[in-house]
């Protein structure tokens, strides 16, 4: 059953991922990211056995930041974006790049010794209150600083979108 | 704990201040004030608080995997606390030097220096503290998204103008794919590691045997990370742009603290995390590394009119002698890198401190304007100021390396380290560069003292910042005279 779905998933993350990249329409291109970030939770739910991080992944990549990215296109003009011609240097040069990334990995994968996923290897993976534990124990210290990076950020939206309407203020 | 003074204090008083701020009790220049007087307590207590012939680790893991036992995510040992008084000191002088252009009057484009301006960097630092004592890849990796997400913030601190907003738009975008690298590298590594603690990757991989293809491909994604911070070509693409476009103090932060982060970051990984074995894997891609960003720094720096410009390139140079000095590593048994290297690159670091800083601060009061930035408003700044022409001249000098100036020590140690090491190649190559850096050094010195002004009227220094020019030109000159006070900082 695994290796069915691990192909459905896959081709699906294919077929999405290469629809961001051809359609000229930003809107639709951000709905195939969402359901190639969709396809990525579903492969680590069926396939590795993490349930929550399947979750997160909904919740926090097709939810909030798919959210954040369709307000950016919004304010953009999305008929512009349709009208704009295409370089052909840059696709010759981006596919040539991303080959070479692919041969990379799949030279690398081949050349080593596969890693067990945690489910098999008889440690459970899932357990949210497992996650919780070690973010409030072993990882306080990193955790701690995320929560001065997200200050930092909010200062920092605050700082940068308020200097212009002062500006226009005064 | 006294161990995590500095980063507790810098953003407990960050948050203090922000408060206050938010609320009108304080007003922009006292917040610079107190910034300082943190600062100062930090480096007070970081210096006092001792070192042990061993580091110390802290946040240790009671289940840890056999030979990792009471290693954690949080190191203290004597290269951390030279780190961090580093750091500390850079933050200071880069607050010092807001006050100061915040003091000068300001164009019709430019905003003026507001408290965020201040407070900013004290994040900065608490993050640069942290990376001195990572020991784990969770730490490394949030505290330095904490540098640079803050430095996207004061990059584009002057969004008004459009050179500002091009060096903002340039450093995100490269700094969001030079992220996506070191992830995607420190990903590989712990993947097949099956841990992100330094401890648990050496003692898993510092065997005789290579590095697994896929952990030694995760190292090359991380090198090229910290290969952007430290603005090494061919990563070194974003610097010009934003050394020019970013507000001057904020170029004396990315030039001198931002790149030693890279370099803290760089040499806690290969030394901490990976054995001798992997030198294999990286020696010759930081050779290749070290050799182009050498060449090309120096080479290109000599065309600039743009003073920032050109100490752009010139800090790529220098990234690549500093690159010399830690490719001294693949001792048999040995650690990472050698003693010797780690001790040439803290000097190298430490009078790039003094002597970039001393320039900066210069720039600062020099240039108010980016009009004012081309080489050219410097000519004859002996005659408006002779103070700050001794003290860019100083600075200048020390940067090339010229004895008996601070930076001729940090060059010699990394000369000493290729020889020893035997980087004859590079060593030829950086013999090169270093006369190519005189050429464009000297070039603006000759300009200062040799050439008619544009504008003849004096340039007013204040008495606090007279001083401080003077204790660093006594420094530029002291710690090159007598090399000993370097062992003594990095005991």
């Amino acid at each position: 059953m695994e290796p069915i779905l691990f192909w459905i998933f896959s081709l699906g993350m294919i077929v999405a991922g290469v629809s961001v990249i051809l359609n000229r329409n930003p809107v639709a291109a951000a709905l195939s990211l969402a359901v190639t970030i969709v396809f990525l939770a579903l492969m680590f739910g069926f396939c590795l056995g993490a349930w929550f991080l399947m979750v997160i992944q909904v919740a926090v990549y097709a939810g909030a930041v798919m959210v954040l990215f369709l307000f950016i296109i919004m304010l953009l003009d999305v008929k512009e974006e349709e009208t704009r011609t295409r370089s052909w240097s840059y696709a010759v040069m981006g596919s040539a790049l991303a080959l070479f990334m692919m041969c990379m990995v799949v030279l690398v994968l081949r050349a080593t010794e596969p890693v067990k996923a945690a489910a098999d290897a008889g440690v459970p993976v899932d357990d949210a209150q497992q996650i919780g534990t070690l973010l409030f124990t072993k990882y306080l210290l990193p955790f701690e600083i995320t929560s001065v990076l997200l200050l930092v950020a909010a200062i920092g939206v605050v700082l940068l979108s308020l200097t212009h309407k002062r500006e226009s203020s005064s | 704990m006294p161990y995590l003074a500095p980063e507790i204090i810098l953003t407990a008083l960050a948050i203090v201040l922000l408060l206050l701020e938010a609320y009108g009790a304080i007003s922009a220049r006292s917040v610079g004030i107190w910034s300082l007087v943190g600062i100062a307590v930090a480096i007070v207590v970081t210096l006092f608080t001792e070192v042990g012939a061993e580091p110390m680790y802290f946040w240790t893991d009671p289940n840890a995997a056999e030979g990792t036992a009471g290693k954690g995510l949080y190191m203290w040992d004597a290269t951390a606390r030279f780190y961090k008084l580093f750091f500390l000191g850079t933050t200071g002088l880069v607050i010092w030097m807001s006050m100061e252009s915040a003091a000068q009057p300001v164009g019709p484009k430019t905003q003026p220096i507001r408290a965020e301006f201040y407070i900013l960097p004290l994040f900065v630092a608490a993050g640069m503290c942290l990376l001195a004592s990572a020991a784990d890849f969770m730490v490394l990796f949030v505290s330095l998204e904490l540098v640079t997400i803050t430095f996207y913030i004061l990059v584009a601190y002057q969004r008004e103008s459009a050179t500002a907003l091009e060096a903002g738009v340039k450093y995100l975008i490269l700094g969001g794919l030079a992220t996506a690298f070191l992830v995607m590298g420190i990903a590989y590594v712990a993947g097949f590691a099956g841990t992100t603690s330094f401890a648990g990757i050496i003692a898993k991989y510092n065997t005789p045997d290579h590095l697994p293809v896929a952990v030694a491909l995760g190292l090359l994604m991380i090198l090229v990370g910290f290969g952007f911070k430290i603005a090494s070509v061919p990563f070194h693409l974003w610097a010009p742009d934003v050394y020019q476009g970013a507000p001057t103090p904020i170029t004396a932060f990315l030039s001198v603290g931002s790149k030693a982060a890279g370099f803290i970051v760089l040499v806690r990984v290969l030394n901490e995390a990976f054995g001798p074995t992997a030198y294999a894997t990286w020696g010759p891609a930081l050779t290749a590394i070290a050799g182009c960003s050498l060449v090309l720094g120096n080479f290109a720096a000599m065309h600039q009119r743009n003073i920032k410009r050109m100490l752009a390139y010139s800090g790529v140079g220098h990234s690549g002698f500093i690159l010399m000095a830690v490719l001294s590593g693949g001792v048999p048994d040995g650690p990472g890198i050698a003693q010797a290297g780690m001790t040439a690159v803290a000097v190298y670091l430490a009078t790039y401190f003094l002597a970039s800083l001393t320039a900066f601060l210069v720039i600062t009061i020099v240039s108010p304007t980016p009009e004012e930035e081309s080489i050219r408003s410097y000519n004859g700044l002996w005659q408006r100021s002779p103070l700050l022409a001794a003290a860019l001249a100083a600075s200048l000098i020390s940067l090339a390396g010229i004895p008996p100036f601070a930076g001729f020590v940090g060059k010699l140690g990394a000369f000493v380290v290729a020889l020893q090491f035997h980087h004859y190649g590079l060593f030829f190559i950086a013999a090169i560069s270093a006369v190519a850096g005189l050429y464009y050094y000297l070039g603006v010195v000759k300009a200062m003292f040799w050439s008619e002004p544009l504008e003849v009227t004096p340039i007013q220094v204040s008495v606090p910042t007279q001083v401080l020019l003077t204790i660093l030109i006594f420094l530029l000159i002291a710690t090159g005279l007598c090399m000993e006070v370097f062992a003594w900082l990095v005991r």
